[in-house]
């Protein structure tokens, strides 16, 4: 399956925080979710990928293509969503339209005011005037009105309400109907990601910690709930990490067929996203 | 050249808000030459007031772009540092340039309308050429300040850079003087005079190109 963005090898130090050996395919016409806590390294991934930080080493290919000698020619057919920036919140809609057709060349101004009329925002308005779920909304917009082949997410549906994040995240799922186009999209709200990720990577401490298909995940992994002595007769090897609760363990493990068989066990949980990924940052091993 | 285009749209439209200011500062300064006993002299200076103002205005755009955090989401586009840049100076220099124009205009209209004296073409274009001089003086150091420390540290660096040149070039005149090596004030003032125009935009030029470098490699070397 062709690859829209490939990264191998990524490492980039700070001073307190450390991105080590990245490495990270998304398949053409995937959602992939970036899950981490705050901190993680997401954004730092992310701006990796956009190419917005001197990285250490390492080797980034976006459509095939180097994200530092294709740069431009990259950035024409991505769309990006950034938490923390955007344009000045004293334009509006219209201003940006002005801006953004001079910028792309594939800007569809058509295209950017029925995205406006669809999602009711206005024309006129300043950005500033806007509730927060308006605000993404126009982010998203922007992000998609010249046609892009990859969407990159950071964070796109944080501080928002359930309804406002529902209409976003079918942004997401129209978009992907056109099997060429593909979205990287990073969240620490992971039930947002369940819904329509297909590929889960999830970023703690500044390394992968594992980066599978959501399906794979979701259908394999088990929480066994057990008691200490329970616990005790479980090998090391067999499990992922456990968590020790008030008065039970919680045990993450791979595949929960081949543990059954094994321990015959009968009462494996299904686990949500959240819960591996709270079981991997809280647990121990 | 059309992302320099939208670029500078960009800086335009987002000013916006800030026109309310701008015409505000005009009339207050034409209004205030109006009342003057010397509405001539404060004719002239009107010129410098209003290249100063445009330029404020032109240096703002700067203060938004940070406030937005423009400067990462701009480059997630397919645009490169250098035309950020790029764009930015020209719009700086646009901005100057405007204001002169203006200045010439509403100094015109004070001394020959209001003040009933014939302007003098001289003065006009020495008190503009000098303005732009001093406007483009600081504005040079204030830009790159902004791109390496951020609009609020940006502007405490750039009074200790305007300072520290200003006592430079005075210790280099100082010098001049006591060593007698042909650099005294008069003997500068008098080429000044008779190469004027052309040395202003030469030095203006000049800065804006040693400026416009140094905020590139700022940027080129910036985490965003």
């Amino acid at each position: 399956m062709e690859n829209v963005i490939e990264i191998k090898k990524l490492t980039k130090k700070y001073d307190k925080f450390e991105l080590k050996n990245i490495n990270l395919s998304l398949p053409k016409g995937m959602i992939m979710g970036l899950i981490g806590e705050n901190g993680a390294g997401k954004s730092t991934t992310i701006k990796a990928i956009l190419n917005l930080i001197h990285i250490d080493s390492g080797k980034i290919k976006i459509f095939g293509l180097d994200n530092k000698r294709e740069e431009k020619r990259i950035k024409e057919d991505i769309g990006v969503v950034l938490d923390d920036s955007f344009l000045s919140e004293y334009l509006n809609p219209s201003d940006i339209n002005k801006i953004m057709k001079n910028i792309y060349k594939n800007w569809d101004e058509k295209l950017y005011f029925k995205y406006l009329d669809n999602f009711k925002l206005p024309k006129d308005k300043n950005i500033k005037e806007f509730s927060s779920g308006m605000k993404m909304k126009i982010r998203i917009i922007t992000a998609l009105s010249h046609h892009p082949k990859l969407l990159i997410l950071d964070e796109p549906t944080s501080g928002l309400d359930p309804v406002a994040r529902n209409e976003i995240l079918d942004i997401f799922q129209d978009f992907i109907q056109d099997e060429e186009c593909s979205i990287l999209v990073s969240s620490h709200i992971t039930s947002d990601l369940e819904h329509i990720a297909d590929y889960i990577t999830f970023i703690n401490d500044g390394s992968i910690v594992l980066s599978r298909t959501k399906d794979e995940l979701l259908e394999h992994y088990g929480i066994v709930k057990c008691s200490k002595e329970e616990f005790s007769s479980i090998h090391s090897s067999d499990y992922i990490k456990y968590k020790k609760n008030r008065y039970e363990y919680e045990v993450l493990i791979e595949d929960k067929d081949l543990f059954k068989k094994k321990y015959n066990s009968k009462v494996i949980d299904k686990p949500t996203i959240e819960d591996i990924m709270l079981i991997y940052i809280k647990g121990e091993k | 050249m059309n992302i320099v285009k939208g670029l500078i749209t960009k800086d335009l439209l987002q000013l916006k808000s800030y026109k309310k200011t701008l015409i505000l500062y005009i009339l207050i300064f034409f209004l205030t030459s109006l009342v003057q006993e010397n509405t001539k002299d404060i004719g002239y200076m009107l010129i410098v007031m209003m290249i100063l103002g445009f330029g404020m205005f032109a240096v703002a755009s700067l203060n938004y772009d940070e406030q937005a955090n423009a400067n990462r989401y701009l480059l997630t586009l397919p645009i490169t540092k250098k035309s950020i840049v790029f764009s930015k100076y020209i719009f700086v220099v646009m901005s100057n340039i405007i204001g002169f124009l203006f200045g010439i205009l509403f100094s015109f209209l004070i001394i020959y309308m209001v003040a009933g004296k014939t302007p003098s073409m001289e003065k006009f274009i020495s008190m503009g050429l000098g303005g732009l001089l001093g406007v483009s003086f600081i504005e040079a150091i204030q830009i790159p300040c902004i791109y390496k420390f951020g609009a609020e540290k940006g502007r405490i660096y750039m009074f200790i850079v305007v300072a520290f040149v200003t006592l430079l070039i005075g210790g280099v005149f100082f010098l001049g003087e006591k060593i007698n090596i042909g650099l005294s004030l008069s003997s500068i003032l008098s080429i000044v005079k008779n190469f004027f125009p052309l040395l202003i935009v030469l030095a203006t030029t000049i800065i804006y190109f040693i400026s416009y470098k140094i905020s590139c490699k700022i940027l080129e070397n910036k985490d965003i």
